[in-house]
């Protein structure tokens, strides 16, 4: 459904450049949740916010990323606008940020229902009311409140219910777990898998950790400066990871040490091309002569 | 929300106490005596007797705290003595004038409005642009120039080489344009500026990607998202300027023979004429200090963190 | 790039500005105030290049002695309000406590005067010259400043660099010098550097209105108000000290932005 090919983004601010997605080629099939792990300064958000085709002015983006058969790159933006939110949605980590203070939780869910589909007001508060029962937020003073008035995990749950009101087909996740406690954090990815179980939508999920990655995803792509290290089913790489960053990687899982400490010792470059060496399992290899 | 207006209730109250303090002693502190400095100003030959009589009349051979209790008591009432130089109560005087400047303050208040606030949206939103450019460098150039000799320009170039406005004087709409578009002229390059920076830091907020992000078009996000942030302090400083504006414009009603309380002031104060004195800033504290409070209400209203933040402290 | 050029060319017209209000008895090519009735109103000439004024005094030597006027009373000014800002600021920022409350209230109520009213019953109350200008000024100006500096020295007090020295017992007075000042000083010369222009522009309002300084003495204001009657006649006589007024305010407001642009560089 969505095809990404070729990615390469440079970030341009004022005089300075950073050219931090290289060549990044993948697809999100229908109905499948894709996981992108890799630490900060992988390039993962820049890669979501590009998708969403947010940014357009600060970037300079060639490649190709195709949504239902349409180019996303050469559409015009009034067109974009309409595609966002209506058939691809994103959350983002840090709920308190994402939302205007001095805007209230109804205001909006009725801005975002009101931007795509002819409605009242009186209806998009009433399809917002029911878009928070479906997340298991029945207490409607919800609505009322300000943003800095709801906890962190109550906030992430209004941003998933805001984004999955429209149906989306597809839902890019930013780190959506990053700034909650552990506690809320099993919540959320609950709440993700029950909508996808629910709707069937397909889920790009990206995270720093794995724990959340596994716990999701269905295909894992493993990202480091920019660039693809590997590829594959689930399965595959948390068991059988081949290259050495994945395999860093998923041993900072396994032995519970932070992703910063393990990859600090990790100084390789990232060389060679993409090969495919199994069934779905894609690495980044030097090529054997 | 009722703490945060019980408080500033109290500070508003405590500030206007305050004021009439430094309305009384600041006049009372200055060297001579109010009678004397009056004749003498006014090159008035008198003798000692009719001075001393005069303290008596006045009450100013009483203890400088009872004058004061004196002076607040009938201040309240509105009662702020005569003037020196007309021998007419101070508050017809200030009244008669004080409408003239409420007119003029108000237009120009509106003027102000509505020149900074399109330039300013305009200018963040095509931040950079050669609009942008071109506003930024006017308003630098504007902000250099002294508000009276705009005033002269002003007038040498629309009443006397082209005709198109009136030289001087009060009465009619096309009196009102030159003052409040000098006025307004003065302040125009702050609020540009200010609008221009606060926007653009509000659009650099991730609320608006985040608004962007769901499809939301682009004139309800300039709308909603980012000029709504910017109104907290816009409104505030905008009350402040109202403030300066009922003082009266001294400098602009001088150059325009406008007859305000401005001019009216200065003339108070070339004839030391100190009720008048003691009266206006009395009377121009308490409407600042009325206007910033009620600024203070709406930023309160329309931005909920603050009502928050008082209760909290 | 483009900031540290504006930062040396404004520096250099700022630096000009100074030295021809230091030399200005030295380049003036005639005496400012010698009235010369013969002289009266002419226009440009070689002697007097940029004309009499209705005294028959030259344009130009009273132009050049309202830069040292204006430079020299803006320039107490500012080292006047540095001072009185900075000692109230310090303590009402540092000590807290009720001296805080009481500073801050005496400021919020002088706050509450609009400024150039203010300034003008003092100087009203006072009498026009030149001293009584420079207190009414500096009794104005020095409350914003405090209110800034209190601000700043609280937050300071809390960052973890000041608190840890208080807990290894180092005394106040060395907290204050050492922590305190080195960082608030800067930028409140940078602000003040930035409010000179407001000050000039004060100044020369005063002036105009026959409050700031007296007659004799060259001051750019008093020079418009005194070619009012000119108006229609020989309005160069008012334009003039009006453009250099617009001038040295724009040199100076361009080099204190120029300033703090390179010094403390806003990252987008």
């Amino acid at each position: 459904m969505l095809t990404v090919e070729n990615l390469n983004v440079t970030l341009r601010n004022g005089d300075v450049q950073k050219h931090v997605l290289h060549g990044v080629s993948f697809s999100i099939p229908v109905g499948k949740i894709i996981g992108i792990i890799g630490e900060s300064g992988s390039g993962k958000s820049v890669l979501c916010t590009t998708i969403m085709q947010l940014f357009r002015k600060q970037r300079q983006v060639t490649g190709e990323i195709i949504y239902k058969g349409q180019s996303l790159l050469d559409l015009p933006e009034k067109a974009m606008s309409k595609l966002r939110g209506d058939e691809m949605a994103l959350i983002m980590q840090n709920p308190m940020a994402m939302f205007n203070p001095i805007v209230t939780i109804e205001q909006h869910f009725v801005e975002t229902i009101q931007a795509h589909r002819k409605a009242t007001k009186k209806q998009a508060r009433d399809q917002a009311r029911e878009q928070l029962k479906r997340f298991q937020l029945f207490d409607e003073a919800v609505l009322k409140k300000y943003p800095h008035e709801l906890s962190g995990g109550m906030l992430q749950r209004i941003m998933i219910a805001i984004a999955a009101s429209l149906n989306p087909s597809l839902l890019l996740a930013d780190e959506p777990t990053t700034a909650l406690d552990t506690t809320t954090q099993l919540e959320i990815l609950k709440e993700l898998r029950k909508l996808h179980g629910a709707t069937g939508m397909s889920m790009l999920v990206v995270s720093h950790d794995l724990g959340v990655i596994a716990n999701l995803a269905e295909e894992i792509i493993v990202m480091r400066h920019g660039v693809i290290v590997e590829r594959g089913t689930a399965n595959h790489i948390l068991q059988h990871p081949i290259h050495p960053y994945s395999q860093t990687l998923v041993a900072a899982r396994d032995e519970h040490c932070t992703l910063d400490e393990l990859t600090d010792h990790f100084d390789g470059v990232i060389t060679g091309e993409l090969m495919l060496y199994d069934e779905n399992h894609w690495v980044r290899m030097e090529t054997r002569v | 929300m009722g703490q945060f207006l019980t408080k500033r209730l109290l500070s508003m109250v405590l500030a206007l106490w305050g004021v009439t303090i430094i309305a009384f002693f600041l006049v009372r502190i200055m060297p001579g005596d109010p009678i004397e400095a009056y004749f003498q100003a006014n090159h008035i030959p008198v003798t000692e007797e009719v001075i001393q009589q005069l303290r008596e009349e006045q009450g100013l051979n009483e203890s400088l705290l009872t004058q004061y209790v004196n002076w607040l008591g009938n201040a309240v009432q509105l009662d702020f003595g005569e003037s020196f130089m007309t021998n007419n109560p101070v508050i017809e005087e200030l009244v008669m004038r004080f409408g003239v400047t409420i007119q003029l303050a108000l237009v120009s208040f509106v003027v102000i409005l509505i020149i900074c606030i399109p330039i300013g949206i305009l200018s963040a939103v095509k931040r950079d642009s050669w609009f942008d450019r071109l506003t930024r460098l006017t308003v630098f150039s504007v902000a250099s120039m002294p508000s009276f000799w705009l005033a002269f320009v002003l007038v040498y170039t629309m009443a006397l080489k082209l005709d198109l406005l009136p030289l001087m004087g009060w009465g009619t709409v096309d009196m009102m344009i030159l003052p409040a578009l000098t006025l307004a002229l003065g302040v125009v390059p702050y609020y540009v500026r200010m609008i221009r920076t606060s926007m653009i830091e509000q659009m650099e907020q991730p609320f608006v990607t985040f608004a962007r992000a769901r499809g939301i078009p682009e004139h309800i996000i300039v709308r909603r998202h980012i000029f709504k942030g910017t109104l907290t302090p816009l409104i505030t400083s905008l009350a402040m300027t109202l403030g300066v504006l009922l003082g009266g414009a001294a400098i602009i009603e001088m150059v325009f023979t406008i007859p305000g309380l401005g001019r009216f002031i200065v003339e108070a104060i070339t004839a030391r004429d100190y009720y008048v004195l003691q009266a206006f800033i009395f009377v121009i504290s308490f409407f600042y200090i009325v206007i910033n409070f009620m600024a203070d209400l709406v930023c309160a209203w329309i931005d909920p963190r603050i009502r928050l933040k008082e209760d909290a402290s | 790039m483009k900031k540290k050029w504006a930062l040396y060319v404004s520096s250099v017209l700022t630096g000009l500005l100074f030295l021809a209000a230091i030399f200005s008895p030295w380049i003036m090519p005639n005496d400012p105030h010698a009235p010369n009735m013969v002289m009266k109103l002419q226009g440009f000439s070689v002697q007097y290049p940029l004309g009499t004024d209705h005294l028959g005094r030259c344009v130009l030597s009273r132009l050049i002695e309202g830069t040292r006027v204006s430079l020299s009373i803006a320039f107490v000014v500012l080292i006047a309000t540095l001072t009185i800002s900075m000692i109230v600021g310090l303590i009402a920022g540092f000590v807290g406590g009720w001296i805080d409350i009481i500073l801050m209230r005496v400021c919020d109520i002088l706050l509450a005067i609009p400024n150039f009213i203010f300034a003008l019953v003092i100087v009203g109350a006072l009498g026009a010259g030149m001293k009584n200008l420079l207190i009414a000024l500096v009794l104005v100006t020095w409350v914003g400043f405090a209110r800034i500096i209190r601000n700043m020295v609280k937050s300071l007090k809390e960052t973890d660099y000041v608190i840890y020295a208080h807990v290894c017992g180092v005394a106040k007075w060395r907290i204050i010098t050492r922590h305190i000042v080195p960082f608030v000083f800067p930028q409140m010369l940078l602000l003040k550097l930035i409010s000179l222009g407001t000050t000039i522009l004060m100044i020369s309002e005063l002036s105009f209105l026959g409050l700031g300084v007296t007659a004799p003495i060259a001051e750019w204001g008093m020079m418009i108000s005194e070619s009012k009657t000119y108006l229609t006649t020989q309005p160069e006589l008012m334009l003039i000290p009006g453009i250099m007024i617009s001038l040295t305010v724009l040199i100076f407001n361009a080099f204190g932005d120029s300033l703090r642009d390179v010094l403390y560089p806003k990252t987008t």
